[in-house]
């Protein structure tokens, strides 16, 4: 058995592809970005060895610190979005509703629309003159808080954070969706005959049998949310003054529009460094739950 | 399934090979930032066709346009990279000076020595914007200006003429606000921080002159300076006694410029680059009544010092190979011929001195280059002198219009700079 | 089967839930559809209400002036090459990792995983110098490569994760049988997976489909651009022709949907034959 699977010329053919196109590709790129991230240079004439200067400054940078915790507040607006909720509609789904198949559709919709689309649609809805949002407040009669959305610098990224939260709903719902119709249907019907509710059936069937996706999940949603650009950019583009600054957008703002390649390499790699950081603990997380099991 | 893939890679890989072999002759690259919404992207490409039509040396040009979006990002990858095209469109100042620190544009002072006729076509001081230690470094095809358009017929409705002072400009806009008019409609979104900025910086030209600007320009000068302050006081009066539209720091640059075209506000402020937009009868029922004045200064003796600069300027990059070819095609592009067709077709006010065919410019184009060759010392915008700065001070511009204290403002700006010294 | 009082409400609850949320789903498309018939004043004086007349001037203005259906040719390329080949090499590297047996495998495994952490506008700078070197860019390979690239890592992840968990005497039963590697991989292990390398499809669509940085980075000719890249054209340097735009993503959206309904059956019914019992 041992020489089928560990025969060396097979295990080359089934991995060496992805990894040649990966190392060229992706990891030497990384590997540049890193040296670069101890460079202060603009890729031209200016370019100087300066020790983990750049990190230095990165940390006591004001800018970067509010990017990062815009970040961390997406990353708790996502999970919440893309965990319980996209559950919550997946397993209502799941369960044999009327009309299951057209809310599966409708919900997977604002993914597939781009970002720009979805950038500009929710702007005129947070339009502060006749965005909808303040016109349904009016309506139900809560017209003092009304406001022009976005260029309130205390609340710009949250409304941010919020379409980012509709927008991926169903994206999630249907990676947690397949995997339900994974289960055994047998294992409900058995359920029901001993006269299990609906909740007892999520809690003791469905849920335990969907953690190795949710994981995969949890990684997919912490990562995306720290890596995340798109909104921003298209919505405020960091504005007004950094409040809905993400770490992306300061990296792209530091490279392209003055320059500094290094400093700009070293966000990257501190954002590398926090994803790692996050697959670390969501690994941590699976293990434990798989020893008490 | 292997196979498969690999043939697809050499498929896709031979698709795209016979691109390399198009061309035939010698060809000069060239990138431009401007899109097809652009109306006067259909006047660059006659010229460069006409170019490539007309040449008879055989040199052709092929322009890539970039969005206004995308360019900065593309051009500083190609020279992170080393592969910019021959001929780039360029911002002055700060934006073609990091190319110049780094070594990538070709001192054109040489070639502009040998034609003093060609020279001496340019408008007074455009040059200067694109010298960087005693040599030119950018040919500068057209000016701009920053104006404060006005609707005519909203103005006699209400009894105003063109304020000449100050106080008749506040005055003004008091009028229109008490007859329930919105004087003015500008943008102030995040994306559009400059126009706020620029309106701040306008105000403060009025206040402590060209030395102000130039305190920063050349170094030495605080953004603390009490002239800004002022100027971004008197500007939150004006946002307090509600001279702006309703909700104006939500209001997109688009929407702003609707709102002055339909009527529905008496004044707009940007840049004489918006003539064409808003002078266009197709867009605008008000396009006939439609006017421009400059902002009055505070102190009068500050007259003629107004926010504007240089605009669309070309450099020639270190990787052309045939920089009197590149020459001959900036030549061609700021000719009589063509320098009048970008005004009459498509609202451009030249840097060069050609004799304008009054009955061929629209009025309000006319008007705009009349305003120009009053003034006489153009500040360009703080975000061209220094991106990392100036963007700095359009972010502060936005938190000011936002009602946050001036004061505190320009002190966070200036900390922000001590703690960035530039190179 | 009788519902009791109780669940009956729980339906009610589940059901305005998902009700109000297709609301929030479709209302800004339906938004999308109205404007595109409006002018550009029309969608800041009427925002909200009907089209003054239904003028398809914007969706001429999308085909002819925007050209937005080579786009949509140029990213339909892209995307289908990118999406199969990544999901063709992901599955292959990750029955290698979670079910062969070496040394390195584990390495292997953690340095494709670190690349998901990685944003892609860190790596825009080195990759264009490869390109260079390579004499691809402006061609789609230089789009298609790096999106390849930078698959890998999450779908190696995801494919890895389902792998772990099918159970290794499948497979061990079929070598005795007399089976090959390959033919166990393509008979036994692609058929099992099928549910997570489907989710890696969706997912790497999506991803490409809506990427707006690689293209008109590493592309510089019009007619090889991609859809995103295509709607920026819309965008002067200081106005913004929206209604246009709207009618150009309308124009896109549609297939989306199109492919996505026909697709979701086949998946969901893939998904369902190839589940694992028990």
């Amino acid at each position: 058995m041992k020489k089928t699977f560990g025969n060396k010329k097979t295990i080359a053919i089934f991995v060496l592809p992805a990894l040649i196109i990966y190392s060229v590709f992706a990891l030497i790129p990384i590997v540049y970005n890193v040296y670069l991230s101890f460079f202060e240079t603009n890729l031209m004439e200016v370019n100087k060895f300066n020790g983990l200067k750049n990190y230095i400054d990165l940390f006591h940078d004001g800018t970067f610190r509010k990017a990062l915790l815009n970040n961390i507040i997406m990353v708790i607006g996502s999970l919440i979005a893309h965990m319980p909720l996209a559950m919550f509609f997946g397993n209502a789904i799941h369960r044999k509703i009327k009309g299951a198949s057209f809310f599966q559709t409708v919900f997977f919709l604002p993914s597939v629309i781009c970002g720009v689309a979805v950038g500009l649609t929710w702007t005129f809805i947070y339009n502060g003159n006749y965005g909808l949002l303040n016109g349904l407040l009016k309506a139900i009669g809560l017209g003092k808080y009304t406001q022009v959305w976005l260029s309130n610098a205390k609340i710009a990224i949250i409304m941010i954070i919020i379409v980012v939260m509709w927008q991926y709903v169903g994206y999630h719902m249907i990676i947690q969706l397949a995997a339900m119709r994974n289960i055994d249907a047998e294992l409900f019907e058995a359920a029901e005959i001993d006269g299990a509710t609906e909740w007892q059936q999520f809690k003791s069937i469905t849920f335990p049998l969907l953690k190795p996706i949710l994981k995969i999940d949890a990684v997919l949603i912490i990562t995306g949310s720290l890596k995340y650009y798109d909104l921003v950019a298209v919505m405020t583009n960091g504005g007004p003054n950094h409040a809905t600054e993400v770490m992306s957008t300061y990296m792209y703002y530091q490279a392209f529009n003055i320059l500094r390649y290094g400093y700009s390499a070293t966000i990257g790699v501190v954002l590398m460094l926090l994803c790692i950081l996050s697959v670390g603990i969501s690994n941590v997380v699976f293990r434990t739950e798989k020893e008490g099991r | 399934m292997k196979k498969k893939t690999v043939g697809l890679l050499v498929a896709l890989a031979l698709a795209s090979l016979p691109m390399a072999a198009q061309a035939e002759g010698e060809v000069l690259t060239m990138m431009m930032n401007s899109s097809e919404s652009d109306s006067q992207a259909a006047g660059y490409k006659n010229i460069i066709e006409k170019f490539n039509e007309s040449n008879e040396s055989g040199v052709t040009v092929e322009c890539t346009f970039y969005s206004n979006s995308d360019y900065k990002t593309a051009l500083s990858t190609m020279m992170a990279s080393d592969s910019e095209p021959d001929i780039i469109f360029t911002w002055e100042l700060g934006y073609l000076g990091n190319y110049v620190n780094g070594g990538k544009i070709v001192s054109l002072q040489s070639y502009l020595d040998a034609d003093e006729e060609w020279k001496n076509h340019f408008n007074d001081g455009t040059f200067e914007l694109l010298t960087y230690d005693g040599e030119i470094y950018g040919i500068p095809t057209q000016q701009c200006l920053g104006i404060m358009y006005y609707n005519t017929r909203i103005f006699e409705e209400n009894g105003l003429s063109v304020p000449t002072t100050w106080d008749e400009f506040v005055n003004v806009c008091q009028t229109l606000k008490d007859n329930g008019v919105t004087p003015i409609s500008m943008a102030s979104t995040a994306a559009d921080a400059w126009l706020v900025s620029q309106y701040i910086q306008e105000i403060s030209n009025g206040i402590k002159g060209y030395e102000l600007f130039d305190s920063i320009y050349q170094g030495g000068g605080a953004w603390n300076d009490p002239a800004f302050v002022e100027a971004a006081q008197k500007f939150q009066e004006q946002v307090n006694a509600g001279y702006f539209e309703d909700g104006f720091t939500g209001v997109s640059g688009d929407e702003a410029r609707e709102f002055f075209r339909m009527g529905m506000s008496a004044m707009y402020f940007n840049g004489s680059w918006e003539i064409s937009n808003v002078g266009d009868a197709t867009l605008s029922p008000e396009a006939e009544n439609i006017s421009c004045f400059v902002i009055p200064k505070i102190n009068a003796e500050y007259d003629g010092v107004t926010l504007g600069s240089v605009d669309t300027s070309f450099a020639v990059t270190k990787n052309c190979q045939n920089v009197d070819a590149a020459i001959e095609f900036l030549k061609f592009w700021t000719n009589e011929e063509n320098a009048s067709m970008l005004a009459y077709d498509y609202g451009r006010m030249p840097a060069t001195d050609w004799e304008l065919d009054e009955s061929k410019l629209t009025p309000l184009l006319a008007k705009g280059i009349e305003l120009l060759g009053e003034q006489k010392n153009m500040t360009p915008w703080f975000d061209r002198v220094n991106a990392d700065y100036g963007n700095e001070f359009n972010n502060q511009s936005i938190a000011i219009a936002n009602g946050d204290d001036p004061q505190t403002c320009f002190d966070a700006l200036q900390a922000y700079v001590e703690s960035h010294p530039a190179e | 089967m009788k519902r009791s009082p109780s669940e009956k409400i729980w339906l009610v609850i589940k059901y305005v839930l998902l009700i109000a949320f297709t609301i929030t789903c479709l209302y800004p498309l339906l938004w999308l559809l109205l404007t595109s018939f409006k002018t550009n004043q029309e969608l800041y004086i009427n925002t909200w209400g009907l089209p003054q007349n239904f003028s398809f001037k914007n969706y001429v203005d999308a085909v002819v002036t925007g050209g937005i259906l080579r786009y949509f040719g140029n990213s339909v390329l892209i995307s289908v090459t990118v999406v199969i080949v990544t999901a063709i090499l992901a599955t292959m590297a990750s029955y290698a990792i979670t079910r062969m047996e070496w040394k390195l495998s584990k390495l292997v495994y953690a340095l494709f995983i670190a690349g998901m952490t990685v944003p892609i506008y860190g790596l825009i700078i080195p990759m264009f110098s490869i390109f260079k070197r390579m004499g691809v860019l402006n061609t789609h390979i230089a789009v298609i490569i790096p999106q390849i690239a930078l698959g890998f890592p999450m779908s190696i992840f995801i494919i890895c994760g389902f792998m772990q968990s099918i159970p290794r005497e499948l497979e061990e039963a079929t070598v005795i049988d007399g089976c090959s590697v390959f033919q166990c991989f393509w008979k036994i292990i692609v058929p099992i997976s099928r549910s997570s390398v489907v989710t890696v499809m969706v997912v790497q669509f999506i991803n490409v489909w809506n990427d707006l940085l690689l293209p008109r980075i590493f592309l510089t000719d019009q007619s090889k651009m991609t859809l995103p890249v295509g709607l920026t054209n819309f965008k002067a340097q200081y106005s913004t022709n929206y209604v246009g735009m709207i009618a150009a993503v309308i124009l896109t959206i549609i297939p989306s949907i199109v492919v996505y309904i026909v697709l979701h059956r086949q998946i969901m019914e893939g998904m369902v034959a190839g589940a694992v019992k028990g």
